[in-house]
């Protein structure tokens, strides 16, 4: 008895990390996209994603168990591990450098630098949450149930939500580029 | 919710995305594999089984000692049952406001992959001297990586030591100083005049300000619209700022251009020498030296000119763009300073002979430069043949082209 149920074990092992990777590379750079949504720095980002995905190998039996969309489930997890990497104490204190450093001037590239750092600035001056929602149903593309599964609300809550955020965003745009 | 706003959005978080490194889903993958156990379930049981006794044995000696008497005789023992106060790990230094003399260490990123965590510092003999605590991100680091400084709201300053233990609080924070000093400098540009404050922190519980108006004789006083950036030495007794001013045209900003530098004497506050960048077009890039003594001025990625800011002379000129220069301002990088995408190959040279130290395929940053000595910290990436797996490494270059490889994990 003891024998075959470590058989079973030695079979089932490889199934659950391929079954697990299957599910999870093509989740990888949209949830990177969206760490860098929140957080808008790529190596934090990129830490986010490699906790994250950590994390959903060790919940995925269950995960499995309980089923559901791989995509909204992975994402949670995501904007968790932001959330918690920004309660941190140190996270506040970085977040006043300077913008020309994320975006380094290239040859004859300045005017899209600065337009960079127009968007840049109004991105960052929304709420986490308008980042969230915008990013989620614009970019991604989700549907609002699911964003509203990915954020933990209700659907009517994400309807308010992008409302707010798009007029927000509207006017941080408008006021970094004045004239355009 | 119409089509523009769509494209307004998408528009917004795709000319500002930063993609990810080379090879990043892999990377992901396989320290997954690497960190995790083979079973996913099987890890939490596991460790849940191991935990249990643990509890229940910790129960018990806790009620044995409560009923043997005296709470005094319990606070003796219960640090003992947990191993003792959580305290720093065995490579930390020995507890104390300030690290080792000044001059002796440096900070790097000692991560394989990425250049979060963990930091840490090392001897310029290459032996890793300490790690910082998880919880401590260095925001702005003194060169010796023993004083940090940050700021939550841009008025106060907080500065701690490398424990994250808050030493003082300063109302003013520009750099820390070239030169391993633990002196900070800033320069603030009014409307009529400019300041440069510089703050002691030898003494980092108790740190002495002086501020000092910039005295530029009869020449016109630096301008207000600069978006300057300066570096200072505290043992050279100067400072440099290179003045770039944005274009702002009928659509907003377009452009910026580096317009003038100006070599300071941080005691008097007098400018020292005075040269116009506006004059020479297409002046894409600068470095200063950490002395303060000479300036690169790259042209177009593809020459540099080097001037001695104390005669306004060219002092030499190399193929390529320098990233910055050795203490002793004898070697400098040269290649794409960072820009990981662009480099094909960075190299440290002699630039006054065009002599190559060393080079390696690829970018290249300097993380430390040994004050008044050629020694340069240089941070770089290694790439395998199949595209993933990236990895960084941090080597002292030596004058002679011999390197020494700083530990690293992950």
């Amino acid at each position: 008895m003891p024998v075959d149920s470590g058989q079973a074990t030695m079979t089932t092992v490889p199934e659950q990390a391929v079954a697990y990777e299957d599910a999870l590379q093509p989740l990888l750079v949209p949830g990177y996209d969206l760490a860098f949504a929140v957080l808008r720095d790529a190596q934090l980002a990129e830490d986010a994603v490699q906790e994250a995905a950590f994390k959903a190998w060790k919940s995925w039996n269950r995960f499995q168990d309980n089923g559901g969309s791989a995509r909204a489930w992975f994402l949670k997890i995501v904007l968790n591990q932001c959330r918690s990497m920004m309660r941190t104490p140190w996270w506040r204190l970085g977040r006043g450098r300077d913008l020309v450093e994320d975006f380094p001037a290239t040859p004859g590239g300045e005017a899209r630098t600065v337009h960079r750092i127009d968007l840049e600035r109004a991105i960052r001056r929304l709420k986490i949450e308008h980042r969230e929602v915008l990013f989620l149903f614009f970019v991604l593309d989700l549907p609002q149930e699911e964003v509203a599964n990915v954020l933990g609300v209700r659907v009517g809550t994400v309807k308010s939500r992008v409302h707010r955020a798009l007029e927000r965003l509207r006017s941080e745009i408008a006021q970094e580029e004045p004239y355009r | 919710m119409s089509r523009d706003d769509s494209t307004l959005v998408r528009r917004a978080f795709s000319d500002t995305r930063r993609p990810p490194q080379p090879g990043f889903a892999n990377r992901v993958l396989t320290r997954v594999h690497e960190r995790g156990a083979d079973d996913p379930g099987g890890r939490r049981q596991e460790h849940r089984g191991r935990l249990l006794p643990l509890v229940a044995a910790a129960i018990a000696i806790v009620v044995v000692l409560v009923l043997l008497g005296g709470t005094g005789r319990l606070h003796l023992a219960l640090p003992r049952l947990s191993g003792g106060p959580a305290g720093p790990p065995p490579s930390m230094p020995p507890p104390g406001p300030v690290g080792p003399d000044p001059y002796q260490t440096f900070v790097y990123p000692a991560g394989a992959t990425g250049k979060g965590t963990p930091n840490a510092y090392a001897d310029w003999n290459g032996k890793q001297v300490g790690i910082y605590p998880p919880s401590v991100q260095p925001i702005y680091v003194s060169d010796d990586g023993s004083l940090l400084a940050g700021t939550t709201n841009g008025k106060t300053w907080q500065i701690w030591d490398r424990q994250g233990k808050p030493l003082s609080q300063v109302s003013s924070f520009g750099d820390w100083s070239k030169d391993g000093a633990h002196v900070s400098c800033n320069l603030v540009l009014g409307n009529r005049s400019a300041t440069i404050t510089t703050i002691d922190f030898r003494d980092p519980a108790h740190p002495s300000t002086r501020s000092i108006k910039v005295d530029t004789g009869n020449a016109p006083p630096l301008q207000r619209n600069w978006a300057p950036f300066s570096a200072c030495s505290a043992v050279h007794d100067r400072m440099v700022a290179v003045g770039q001013e944005v274009q702002t045209g009928v659509r907003g900003p377009s452009s910026s251009r580096f317009t003038e530098v100006d070599v300071i004497q941080l005691s008097t506050g007098r400018v020292l020498s005075r040269r116009a960048l506006s004059a020479a077009p297409g002046v894409i890039g600068v470095a200063i030296s950490p002395d303060g003594k000479y300036l690169a001025e790259t042209y177009g990625l593809t020459r540099t000119d080097v001037l001695d800011l104390d005669t306004g002379k060219v002092a030499g000129h190399v193929t390529g763009v320098i990233c910055g220069f050795s203490g002793d301002d004898s070697l400098a990088l040269l290649g794409a300073c960072g820009e990981w995408n662009l480099g094909k190959t960075a190299s440290v040279i002699a630039w006054r002979t065009g002599h190559i130290v060393w080079s390696v395929p690829g970018s290249a940053l300097i993380k430390a430069i040994k004050p008044d000595a050629p020694d340069l910290a240089i941070f770089f990436q290694t790439v395998p043949p199949s595209g993933s797996g990236i990895s960084n490494r941090v080597v002292i270059v030596h004058a002679d082209g011999t390197t020494i490889d700083l530990p690293h994990t992950g």
